[in-house]
């Protein structure tokens, strides 16, 4: 009763605001109510005013964004009669309007997500049992090793939890091949495998044929088990200790619920973070995805499967006769099936498992393609928005987070608008310069004070658009072309284990050079035009400063594609543990200050340590996370440095025996409070004004950078190597 | 006067069916500057479209007079259009600045048209009225002659048939004398009316057309050179129904929609009432295509609005234009349009391939429409590089460099309507509030003698041509009747009652200040503050944050006064020397209806003052709540009215609340904001409240 009266006097409320927004008024007076309307919401961002307060300086700005619409609408459009106009004219209102219309809708999830949630505790008598499911294709067997390591130490007892290693990379398709060598590492890698999971007390299962991809795997994995509740992980996605104890409670408290999902936390930067160094600093790419839109959604029963990380329920998973496969994102399309089913889901907001994301720009890509397509392919098969089952709310969500892949082309047009003027010299928006001022500025900084206000945590002003600019380019034609051709997609596995192994041009950054050459040319031939051609200098102006923006954009992602060498691929994480360091009888004392999945920082405290280096062969002891014993890791010190008293060594650690991946994996995976932590350093709202210097200042360095790459790849300098593989996919 | 490199002026002339039957003769006088170029330069008389006259512009040292006969059979009974076309060039110069220079100015006392068939010039009914023109001044006087007025009071039955006449002569420049007995300055009048009963009249000595029985409404056999009129019966119920059938083709019931405002006097075509949402085409505007080949075109057109037009602050109009540019126009030449004289949009002409406009929209703001006649005028200002080199001065080059095409088109959207009080534009240009009255208008008169009835006849005719109907009146000489009426009071200054004082926000040191300014005696006026505020302005333009409030100023006419929640209010005025005449509008103290003042200092000044502010050019530049009419007779200080009481004039309409509420909002500019912000924290407010029933919680 409650809600219809709110809800009725909230829909008044929205009516009267949109009549006032749409009130014809001058010029002057928008231009007034821009200013202090922005005034308000800085005022309010400076209060760091949360709550009702955030929503009302929400409304204020969709209100702002509203009157650019009405503006845009009634007033920017050319005439039809001047067909050559009015055609990009168009294109570009259209791409606008998407914009907008997206905007509402990340306003309508994001407009108070879920605080995190507690844990649920479950007696042990009532926990149920668990299948771990590790689907892998032809990840090496050091990594998946690692990861079936950490889910066999996770803190669940023992006999109610089963961990399957899935192999589609031994399928008997695959060991028959008609291709010898494929057959034989085939074989190899089944036989290898086998041997590896009985040391670690897991499950190997392969299958006859390669069918449907993951979501077959996943199924075959699901026929041959019979636990209450699934968990899956990627092969390179190792979760922590505490993983089952924060999830499965969820399913004891509401029996219709078929998925709890927990966020995705990378060890390794992505191409962008690497190349603009910013991994250590900022906020990655998909924290604004798991640290409010996943949150949003949650908030409307619409959190979905994101394909690992997650546990889900047999009995909703049996209703829906398994994984779907019919588009290549299987895992939200399993999602919006139990959805519209009337099964529930709930998002975790806590790191709970360790992964790797891709390090080359073309494997970065190749994975965005496959997102990108699979989204489209659920929007042309299982078109949410009609789907019968799901609430209006879940429909809003899935058309959201569908249609969020048809970026590509607004990006495109928002690129290439400012160049018909400049080169062609259409007029394809009708405005004055004061009215560019009065209406556009103010749309774009109350668009930019928004997209703080909703994300300033998560994602920096401007990343959002480079992010953008970068996939468009290449996304634009998967896009097409599943658009075209539905069907024509099949899953590809994303390489995410290679390492830069010398600094080089991506194979994929030839348009993004093209493209800057052309912006840049048409930066020259707006400041030409502003002198040769007086009379319309505001006009090209506001056009020239648009295409700078752009060129700005196109500048910094030239950085994007220039791939530095790195030779560790995953990051070191900052521990400290005590552990002693020495071998046979003899050990020092010794913390362990940081940790990769390949070797440890080790501070050990005594004078003599160089004489224990030297025998070559070492071991650090430490106690273990999982338990009272303790475990010993083989090493090999790679440097050394003396400080002081102390010594600092390098590690490698040399994994033999099937134990030494549990103790690797306790030492670098166990403790989900140092994923939360390092987050948590990189989560700071550098604010609209500082973010864009701070983002001026990165592109100017990445332009010239990548120009430098150029330059250098040119004059031959360059040695094009193929990326190393190591062997992780999902 | 025909100025720029071409111009043009049409007007209607009335002719009878004798007159047009008639041979006739036209006279022609110019003259012209001495900087325009004979052998490029034409000037054109056209009848009813055919070229009556085509000569070089060549009378630079004095008048020029043109005789010709009109070819039989061109004119006919009722309506001639009549036209006159110059087109100018410079001897000398090539720049647009010396086209401003350019021109030939028609001498009105010396032209006309003339027949020696002396029955041409006979006049008989009330139709004939019509073919009465205005003086070589071009005014008309129109003498009234009321035997009657002497013994009985018909004072509004005076003032009835002044506007009834001034219907049938929609001139600029009406100026009416209105006397009991006929004198030698009526000699000079345009036209004498008599008025009263048939023996009143014959002991005049006028002869009443032949049977006079009944009502007469007719010409008169005239003594003398001035055309005779009769208005007259054998007792005032006859002389009445006379009047009535002067009115009857002529007058519009009240509250009846009006399609055009008669200017055909002075300019053709009418101007057609745009009411709401509506297209013209240039050509029903009376624009012709055309092609130029100078520098300088201007063309123009008018229209009218209602007098509840209320869109003033926000609203758009657009022209579609269809036009074309040769190649030779240099960028930087500009098509402005100029609403009213001041300038609405400018639209630069860039291409330098010369361009094609098809259905080009040209945004122009509706600031400066008006109640009643408005004036568009497109000006295009061309540039060639000849122009820059000017070898080939004075020789005609025919090159076309720009052609304006009839199918353009004038847009003016939906606009709010309501009425404003008060709002002396809307008396000014459709006579409003008084036109819509039902029961006649109490007009307050200082004194009730002939010369004041004539200055009230100025008024109410002025008033009634501005209404396309004529308004019935009553005089009267007590205010406090007048509480809750609508009314017009016509007053010297010492002789206003005092209550108007204070509902028009006439200051009542006006009685004492203002006669004495006149007199002579020198007054303590504000020259100081002025010469500080002058002082401030130039000396603070340096000053930075000036610069940017001007910056804002010339980029969206945005100054600091106009960020205001809410009307301010008025203060008293004090009027002054050089102010000759003082209008101004209040509503009643009952607050339902408007008082509308004419005062001068002196009865003397109020006559001159109230007959020149009737002069047309005056009277459409009525504005605000108070204006004032200098001793010139053409310069008007109007002052804006503030507090403005909204009243309907026609059933609310949801769309109409929304246009009216848009023009509100921005002309109280930060009232807009306060609006939007109040319901964006209520909505927020609403959103979080909902959020917290909605969806998951926890």
């Amino acid at each position: 009763m409650g809600k219809v009266f709110v809800g009725l006097v909230w829909a008044i409320l929205a009516a009267g605001t949109i009549f006032i927004v749409s009130l014809p008024i001058n010029l002057q007076t928008h231009l007034v109510l821009g200013g202090i309307v922005l005034a308000i919401m800085i005022t309010m961002k400076l209060l760091r005013l949360g709550g009702t307060w955030r929503l009302i300086a929400l409304a204020l700005g969709t209100a702002l964004v509203m009157r650019y619409v009405y503006w845009r609408t009634t007033s920017t459009i050319p005439p039809v009669s001047q067909l050559e106009n009015f055609i990009p004219g168009l294109l570009l209102y259209l791409a606008e309007m998407y914009s907008v219309f997206m905007l509402f809708l990340s306003l309508f999830i994001v407009a108070k997500p879920l605080p995190s949630r507690e844990a649920r505790p479950v007696a042990q008598e009532d926990l149920p049992r668990v299948d771990v499911f590790i689907p892998s294709y032809d990840e090496n067997s050091s990594l998946l090793a690692d990861t079936m390591a950490a889910a066999k130490a996770m803190d669940y007892p023992a006999d109610l939890v089963t961990v399957w290693l899935l192999d589609d990379g031994g399928t008997v398709q695959k060991r028959n091949s008609d291709d010898i060598p494929t057959a034989q590492a085939a074989q190899k890698r089944h036989v290898e495998l086998q041997q590896l999971c009985a040391d670690l007390g897991v499950n190997y299962l392969t299958r006859e044929r390669n069918e449907h991809a993951k979501a077959g795997n996943l199924n075959n994995g699901l026929a041959h088990s019979d636990g209450d509740l699934i968990a899956v992980f990627d092969a390179d996605h190792a979760p922590t200790r505490s993983f089952l104890q924060e999830t499965v409670g969820y399913f004891k408290e509401d029996p219709k619920l078929f998925l709890v999902q927990t966020p995705h936390f990378f060890l390794n930067p992505d191409p962008v973070e690497r190349n603009l160094r910013t991994f250590e600093k900022m906020p990655s790419e998909n924290e604004m995805f798991y640290g409010v839109i996943q949150r949003g959604l949650d908030k409307w029963n619409a959190s979905f499967f994101c394909g690992s990380a997650a546990v889900l329920s047999r009995a909703a998973l049996t209703e829906s006769n398994g994984f779907s496969g019919v588009s290549i994102t299987e895992d939200c399309e399993t999602a919006v099936e139990l959805h519209s089913r009337g099964w529930n889901s709930v998002y975790v907001d806590k790191p709970l498992i360790a992964g790797l994301q891709p390090a080359s720009f073309a494997s970065f890509i190749g994975q965005r393609s496959r997102w990108a397509q699979g989204m489209m392919q659920i929007l042309r098969f299982r078109f949410p928005l009609l789907k019968r089952g799901l609430t209006i709310p879940q429909r809003v969500c899935y058309m959201s987070s569908t249609l969020f892949w048809l970026f590509p082309f607004p990006r495109i047009i928002f690129l290439f608008a400012p160049l018909f003027y400049i080169f062609l010299d259409l007029q394809i928006f009708t405005a004055s310069g004061g009215e560019f001022f009065a209406y556009t500025l103010s749309y774009m900084t109350v668009n930019l004070m928004m997209q703080n206000y909703l994300y300033g945590r998560f994602r920096w002003p401007w990343i959002s658009e480079l992010y953008e600019y970068i996939q468009s380019v290449h996304l634009l034609p998967a896009v097409i072309s599943v658009m075209i051709n539905p069907r024509k997609p099949t899953f590809k596995v994303t390489a995410k284990d290679e390492s830069i192994s010398t600094s080089r041009l991506s194979e994929l950054s030839r348009p993004f050079f093209l493209i800057f050459a052309v912006l840049l040319v048409a930066a020259g031939v707006s400041i030409w035009r502003i002198y040769s051609e007086p009379w319309k200098a505001d006009v090209t102006l506001v056009v020239g400063t648009w295409n700078l923006l752009n060129l700005i954009l196109a500048g910094c992602a030239l950085g994007v594609v220039s791939e530095r060498r790195e030779w560790t691929s995953t990051r070191r994480i900052k521990v400290n543990r005590r552990c002693e360091f020495g071998h046979g009888d003899s050990w020092l004392p010794a913390t362990i200050e940081d940790v990769s999945v390949n070797g440890a920082r080790v501070r050990v405290y005594a004078a003599d340590t160089e004489k224990f280096v030297a025998q070559g062969e070492s071991a650090i002891r430490f106690q273990l996370l999982s338990g009272d014993a303790s475990g010993m890791l083989p090493i090999v010190v790679r440097n050394q440095i003396k400080e002081g008293d102390t010594f600092v060594l390098g590690c490698q650690y040399m994994r033999t025996a099937a134990d030494h991946h549990r103790y690797v994996a306790d030492l670098v995976f166990a403790n989900p409070e140092q994923w939360s932590q390092f987050q948590a350093a990189r989560r700071r709202n550098p604010g609209v004004v500082g973010g864009t210097i701070w983002f001026l200042q990165l592109a100017f360095y990445q332009t010239s950078r990548g120009i430098t790459y150029l330059i250098r790849y040119l004059r031959g300098n360059d040695r094009q190597a193929a990326p190393q593989q190591n062997g992780a996919k999902s | 006067m025909l100025r720029g490199e071409t111009a043009s002026k049409g007007w209607a002339l009335n002719l009878t069916k004798a007159q047009a039957e008639a041979p006739m003769r036209l006279q022609l006088a110019y003259s012209n500057a001495i900087v325009v170029a004979p052998e490029a330069s034409r000037l054109q008389l056209l009848i009813n479209d055919s070229a009556v006259i085509d000569t070089p512009v060549r009378s630079a040292d004095g008048v020029a007079n043109i005789q010709v006969d009109i070819p039989a059979g061109l004119l006919r009974a009722g309506r001639n259009d009549i036209s006159l076309r110059a087109r100018q060039r410079h001897r000398t110069d090539c720049t647009i600045e010396s086209t401003y220079e350019l021109w030939s100015a028609i001498n009105a006392a010396q032209t006309f048209i003339s027949s020696s068939d002396p029955s041409a010039a006979k006049l008989t009914t009330v139709e004939d009225l019509r073919t009465i023109s205005a003086d070589g001044t071009g005014r008309a006087t129109i003498a009234i002659v009321a035997p009657g007025m002497s013994q009985s009071d018909i004072s509004a039955d005076v003032l009835r048939l002044a506007q009834a006449i001034a219907l049938h002569l929609p001139l600029p420049d009406l100026d009416f004398v209105i006397d009991s007995a006929p004198s030698p300055e009526q000699e000079d009048a345009s036209l004498r009316v008599f008025f009263g009963t048939h023996d009143e009249i014959e002991a005049l000595g006028v002869r009443l057309p032949s049977s006079s029985t009944g009502p007469v409404a007719a010409f008169a056999e005239g003594q003398s050179s001035v055309p005779t009129f009769v208005v007259s019966g054998r007792n005032r119920s006859e002389w009445l129904s006379a009047l009535d059938e002067v009115l009857a083709p002529i007058d519009r019931a009240a509250g009846t929609r009006r399609d055009t405002v008669i200017t055909e006097a002075w300019h053709l075509p009418n101007a057609p009432m745009v009411l709401g949402g509506r297209e013209l085409t240039f050509r029903e505007l009376g624009i012709r295509s055309e092609s130029f080949s100078g520098r300088s075109f201007s063309t123009s057109f008018q229209f009218a609005v209602p007098s509840d037009f209320y869109a003033d602050s926000y609203g758009e109009a657009q022209i579609l234009l269809d036009a074309g540019y040769a190649a030779n126009v240099l960028p930087g030449s500009l098509i402005n349009v100029y609403v009213n004289g001041s300038i609405a949009v400018s639209m630069p002409l860039n291409d330098q391939r010369g361009a094609i406009l098809e259905q080009l929209p040209l945004r122009m703001t509706m600031r400066h429409f008006k109640p009643g006649l408005n004036e568009v005028t497109i000006v295009a200002n061309l540039q060639t590089a000849e122009d820059e080199a000017c070898t080939a001065v004075g020789l005609s080059d025919e090159t076309p460099r720009l052609a304006i095409f009839n199918s353009s088109r004038f847009v003016i959207p939906d606009f709010a309507r309501i009425g404003q009080h008060p709002n002396l534009a809307a008396l000014g240009g459709t006579g409003f509030p008084y036109t819509r009255l039902t029961e006649p208008l109490p007009i307050y008169l200082e004194r009730n003698d002939a010369a004041t009835l004539s200055v009230a006849a100025d008024l109410m005719a002025r008033v009634a041509l501005s209404a396309g109907r004529s308004v019935p009146v009553t005089l009267t000489n007590s205010p406090d009747a007048l509480r809750d009426q609508d009314a017009i009071f016509i007053s010297s200054v010492n002789a206003i009652p005092a209550p108007v004082f204070s509902q028009v926000k006439l200051s009542e040191e006006a009685r004492t200040f203002w006669v004495a300014s006149h007199g002579g005696v020198p007054v303590e006026g504000d020259a100081t503050q002025a010469d500080a505020e002058l002082w401030r302005q130039r000396i603070g333009q340096g000053a930075w944050l000036d610069n940017i409030g001007q910056w804002f100023e010339r980029k969206f006419e945005l100054s600091l006064s106009q960020l205001r929640f809410a009307p301010g209010s008025e203060k008293p005025f004090v009027p002054s020397q050089p102010a000759q005449l003082l209008v101004a509008q209040g509503v009643n103290p009952a607050g339902n209806g408007v008082w509308t003042l004419f005062t001068a200092p002196d009865a003397m000044m109020l006559t001159d003052g109230v007959s020149a502010i009737t002069n047309l050019p005056n009277w459409s530049r009525l504005s605000g709540r108070l204006a004032t009419l200098d001793s010139d007779e053409q310069t008007i200080n109007a002052l804006p009215a503030k507090e403005q009481s909204l009243v309907l004039t026609r059933p609310l309409t949801l769309n109409n609340f929304r246009l009216i509420i848009a023009n509100w909002l921005s002309t109280n500019i930060l009232s807009y904001s306060v609006l939007l912000i109040f319901a964006c924290i209520l909505l927020g407010i609403a959103t979080s409240s909902l959020l917290s029933r909605i969806g998951r919680r926890r």
